[in-house]
């Protein structure tokens, strides 16, 4: 019943947008006269990924000598969940001339008003220091008020340019720093999020309607209806150049 | 023999049987070389790497500026005979991560021969929780997470060996500075320190060599001849060597393809490019590029005269006739040269090509990582440079309609 094909990359183009507002965040070490000496772009990576990949990736030649790179960020989805407080009529429809440059192959494309999801990220930050980790939470927390937009293209074949907020519920912190020696101490932020994005459908296709006939009959009978009249519009000049600032030639024919 | 009781007595004998003694001295010495020789035999040998506190916070406890500088050879054993304890190799949401741990047997005598000094250890009278060890036969930098000093537990009534607790170290950009090449090659290969990869020369402080992996940006490549290459001028830009905040644009005859030998630039400005000053005034610095760790040095000097606006650059001679993607790079600067920024090629292409680019990637000492994958897929640069951009940049009426063509 559904099976027709079409894949917008909306919820990949989230994702990833999500994730680029947290990959240029810079820590940095300060000597005792206050000098910086050590400035470092923190890692950031989606965190499901295929375990071979990540394998032959971290460590192709089995010759790993630490047990990983701190600080570093991950991120992941956690659900989607409708958003009844953003939709809108569903009929409405999107609409763009398309291939405007060649007459015979323009068309019309359309798309229905897409669906509002809720996408709910978290976000992990490790570090090895704790000031290490308030510098990168500090560095975050303040473009949230609680939200922050982006505008993602969500789907260029349409033009469709939208701003999505992202919005931040919640920090949680944990150090787990008491317990025995041998117990290993993780410093990790989870901070989650909510992009309220949207899900959009399939992009149909056709020629935009440039002629219209009607013809008139006087009396519609079995055989032969004997048409009187015949009205034809039709648009001149440029259709091609992609908006209806065109104009018409109307044509009535007459049969007596 | 005798002790003094709680009450104040002196008592001459001790209230144990005395005809079965715990241990004499020569029978706890005779322990000790016992124990000293067993690890010697069954051991190995590892490297103690003593921890160096920077810059110590005193509010959280820590020293994110730690360095390694001294690695001291120790014998070992390994009570882990059978392999790691721990969780081994995981995967979690930050990647993967290695999770072995060990304990390791050391005697006290050799420790404190081999190892032990005031002016390198927190407390020079015992291991230290904290300090690292690095066992070339594992190939792994472990941190002791604890010190276990009475196991065994007084079995001549002394206390022979500390055993050592240790976990594969997560390593944060600490300062590796052993002399010892495979430690020191794990901050080459690991550290996310953007100034273990900027040139010195660069620095004030330019005294110290600088020894660290570095990469030629693509496209530049040095030939045998001493030649070096340039990309192909592009349209609206040329071939130009600009300095880093590409105001002081080069006004040069390297105008693309190969060039010989020494070449004259002409600067519109030596601000920002290169700073001579003090008696030695002729200002120049060079930088000696390995195609690998095993190559011969191959050099690229810059030299400005010290005043007027010219500077030349030449490639050495003897140079590999290779692509040198990923070389090593040395900076030696002379005299009072401070290179102020890190000439580039001027480029209308979608990426710039540089001749020494200092920005480190990422993904060289972090392959995990997809900061530069996402950096590219939202500006639709790089390996997305023929797809759309992720995010819109350009400024628009948010109200307006979504398309001007409808």
């Amino acid at each position: 019943m559904l099976g027709n094909y079409f894949y917008n990359e909306s919820l990949r183009k989230t994702i990833i947008a999500f994730g680029s507002l947290f990959n240029d965040i810079i820590i940095s070490r300060k000597n005792s006269t206050g000098t910086d000496t050590q400035s470092m772009k923190v890692p950031l990576a989606y965190g499901p990924k295929q375990k071979f990949i990540v394998r032959l990736e971290s460590d192709p030649g089995l010759t790993q000598k630490v047990a990983m790179t701190l600080p570093r960020m991950g991120f992941e989805i956690q659900s989607f969940d409708y958003d009844p407080t953003r939709k809108l009529n569903r009929i409405i429809r999107q609409k763009k001339v398309s291939n405007t440059t060649d007459k015979k192959l323009k068309q019309m494309q359309t798309q229905y008003t897409p669906v509002p999801y809720n996408m709910n990220f978290e976000l992990f930050v490790m570090t090895k220091n704790s000031d290490d980790g308030i510098q990168i939470i500090e560095q975050i927390l303040p473009y949230f008020q609680p939200e922050y937009t982006v505008s993602i293209k969500e789907v260029p074949e349409m033009d469709i340019v939208r701003d999505v907020p992202v919005i931040l519920n919640s920090i949680a912190y944990e150090d787990t720093y008491e317990g025995d020696f041998t117990t290993r101490r993780a410093i990790i932020y989870t901070l989650g999020f909510t992009a309220k994005s949207y899900v959009y459908g399939p992009v149909t296709t056709a020629k935009p309607i440039t002629k219209v006939q009607v013809d008139t009959y006087s009396d519609l009978q079995d055989q032969a209806p004997e048409r009187v009249q015949r009205f034809t519009t039709q648009a001149v000049v440029d259709v091609t150049a992609g908006d209806d600032n065109f104009g018409f030639n109307e044509t009535t024919s007459e049969w007596t | 023999m005798g002790r003094t009781l709680a009450h104040g007595y002196w008592v001459k004998f001790m209230p144990t049987n005395h005809y079965f003694s715990k241990g004499t001295i020569s029978e706890q010495l005779l322990y000790e070389d016992l124990a000293i020789e067993a690890i010697q035999i069954y051991g190995h040998d590892v490297y103690y790497l003593p921890r160096t506190m920077v810059n110590k916070d005193e509010l959280f406890g820590e020293s994110p500026l730690s360095k390694f500088t001294d690695a001291y050879m120790i014998e070992m054993y390994m009570d882990t005979n059978e392999g790691y304890e721990g969780e081994k190799e995981i995967i979690s949401r930050f990647g993967l991560e290695i999770r072995d741990e060990t304990t390791f047997t050391v005697s006290r005598r050799r420790w404190l021969d081999l190892v032990s000094s005031n002016s390198n250890l927190i407390s020079a009278l015992r291991p230290n929780e904290g300090d690292w060890i690095y066992m070339p036969t594992i190939g792994r930098l472990l941190e002791i997470s604890f010190v276990d000093k009475d196991d065994p537990f007084f079995q001549l009534d002394n206390l022979p060996v500390y055993k050592l607790f240790t976990r594969t170290v997560e390593y944060s950009s600490e300062d590796l500075d052993t002399g010892i090449a495979a430690i020191d090659a794990i901050e080459t290969e690991r550290s996310t320190d953007a100034y273990d990869w900027q040139i010195l020369g660069e620095q004030t402080g330019r005294a110290t060599l600088y020894n660290n992996l570095f990469a030629l940006e693509r496209g530049t490549d040095i030939y045998a001849d001493g030649q070096i290459e340039l990309e192909t001028a592009t349209a609206g830009a040329g071939s130009l060597l600009t300095g880093e905040s590409q105001t002081n644009a080069v006004s040069t005859t390297l105008n693309g393809g190969v060039v010989a030998g020494i070449q004259s630039l002409t600067l519109t400005s030596t601000a920002g490019i290169l700073l001579g000053s003090g008696a030695d005034n002729a200002a120049t610095g060079s930088l000696t590029i390995h195609a690998d760790q095993n190559n011969a040095a191959e050099t690229v000097v810059f030299t400005w005269s010290g005043s007027g606006n010219d500077v030349t650059i030449q490639g050495d001679d003897g140079l590999n006739n290779a692509h040198h993607t990923g070389a090593r790079v040395t900076i030696e600067p002379h005299g009072d040269a401070i290179f102020d920024a890190i000439l580039m090629e001027d480029s209308d292409d979608y990426y710039s090509f540089f001749v020494i680019n200092e920005d480190y990637s990422l993904v060289t000492s972090d392959p995990l990582s997809d900061n530069t994958w996402i950096e590219e897929a939202v500006t639709g640069t790089g390996e997305f440079s023929s797809a759309d951009a992720v995010l819109d940049f350009t400024e628009k009426n948010p109200f307006g309609e979504p398309s001007e063509t409808i």
